[in-house]
């Protein structure tokens, strides 16, 4: 019950976030340098030795439903791509023993970069989805992986300080 | 953890990666070419899609407009500042316009009277009780080659003849006091005569006595100075007459001048600091 309250109390603090993100946008998050902030939520709950992967898999499919609502997306885009990574975050975390806040940002940097640039991939099959050049789109993918990372570290702390569980080792 | 429960979260872990998969082809695919599958998941979806956003939208709503508020606010305290800055510009505006049409007018009275004149800025008004001006000053003296009797005039008419000269400054004798007198004639007539001002704190008026009895004069006839001394020059407006007295008895005929000039709104006034060069300019 620990765990679900904990997984609860992330879905809504990245709803807050994303109303904060959405209101604030041009304060918070200044173009390209928008973060994906769900992410860094998904892969600390990957990673964390004490969830167990079918609660963190629902937690990343419930944080991707709501990217879905809040962007405008069509249904299954950031739900899909969200549990994509949380299953990427966890393979990597399950063959890597180390952690700390450098895991932290190279994770979220390199994974935010991968999952953006799938993102981008299925939107270009959405008709009527916008099409960008290659320079801008990287540039855009690039901004975005870093602001991610430098937030990684933050947003890992936050998960451990909402679901202090999710740091015991499985008994 | 046993054999099913495995099964089971292998196959929930399954699904949380191909449901949304499958979701989200068939929202990619082009209308026309959905199959069975699409709409089926389009019809199930599309209700619960529907109500999660209008949730999600009210929710954003509460938010957006709390914020957009704190900005009314914000934009409300600037455009509060602005209009006060623009509110003393516009006075300031005003003022300016009104001074520039007061010397547009003298300068026009200038031209007219074809005389050696010089602008004075008025800088003191001394008022009466009855809140009547009795006593001007202007912003030239000495220094500028003023000296007593020289004639004061508005673009109304005759304000009255400077007093005292000391240093940059300069008293001016108004016609409604007591010590001015200034010959003149009156109306069509040119009937003859000269006005004294009667010093009265609570209005302004001079008294007029006609030279002879039999002068054919009436109420709101013009009243302009004569010429005569040399000390203003003549066809200079300075009020109309606003009552005629008794005409029977007397050595004199006499009534009552109501000056041209409004001694309250004076501002800036011209000197006449030569001698008259053309007597029919006013």
């Amino acid at each position: 019950m620990q765990g679900a309250r904990g997984s609860i109390i992330i879905v809504l603090v990245v709803f807050a976030m994303l109303l904060l993100q959405s209101v604030f946008s041009r304060l918070l998050a200044p173009y390209p340098f928008s973060p994906y902030l769900g992410l860094p939520f998904v892969f600390a709950l990957a990673t964390a030795p004490g969830v167990r992967i079918l609660r963190g898999a629902l937690t990343a499919f419930a944080v991707g439903y709501l990217y879905d609502l809040f962007t405008g997306n069509p249904l299954g885009l950031h739900t899909f791509v969200f549990v994509l990574g949380y299953f990427s975050a966890w393979l990597v975390g399950t063959l890597l023993s180390f952690r700390g806040i450098v895991f932290q940002m190279v994770l979220s940097f390199s994974l935010t970069l991968l999952l953006g640039g799938l993102l981008e991939l299925i939107r270009g099959f959405t008709p009527g989805g916008i099409a960008r050049s290659g320079l801008t789109l990287s540039i855009a993918l690039l901004a975005s992986a870093l602001a991610t990372a430098v937030l990684a570290p933050i947003l890992f702390a936050l998960v451990r300080l909402i679901d202090p569980e999710s740091e015991r080792a499985p008994t | 953890m046993n054999y099913f429960q495995t099964i089971r979260d292998a196959a929930i872990l399954l699904a949380l990666l191909i449901i949304p998969a499958v979701f989200l082809r068939a929202n990619l695919r082009d209308p026309s070419e959905l199959s069975w599958l699409d709409r089926g998941l389009l019809q199930v979806s599309g209700p619960v899609q529907y109500v999660a956003e209008w949730a999600a939208d009210a929710v954003t709503g509460i938010v957006e407009d709390y914020v957009y508020l704190l900005d009314v606010k914000s934009d409300n305290d600037h455009l509060r500042a602005e209009n006060d800055r623009l509110q003393r510009e516009m006075r300031v505006l005003r003022s300016d316009v009104q001074r520039v049409r007061e010397l547009e007018s003298l300068l026009g009275l200038r031209e007219r009277l074809a005389t050696e004149t010089m602008t004075a800025r008025v800088i003191a008004k001394d008022i009466s009780p009855s809140f009547r001006v009795v006593r001007l000053a202007v912003d030239q003296g000495e220094h500028a080659g003023l000296h007593a009797g020289m004639p004061v005039v508005a673009d109304q008419g005759l304000v009255g003849q400077i007093r005292r000269v000391s240093g940059r400054f300069a008293d001016v004798l108004l016609t409604i006091d007591p010590q001015s007198r200034v010959d003149v004639v009156v109306g069509e007539g040119r009937a003859r005569g000269r006005i004294e001002g009667l010093g009265e704190r609570g209005r302004y008026r001079c008294r007029i006595q006609f030279d002879r009895t039999d002068d054919q004069v009436a109420v709101g006839d013009e009243v302009f100075t004569s010429g005569l001394g040399k000390k203003f020059p003549a066809s200079i407006l300075i009020g109309y007459i606003s009552k005629i007295g008794d005409q029977e008895f007397g050595l004199h005929q006499e009534g009552e001048v109501t000056p041209a000039v409004d001694f309250t709104r004076l501002d800036e006034v011209l000197i006449l600091t030569s001698g008259p060069k053309d007597p029919d300019a006013l």
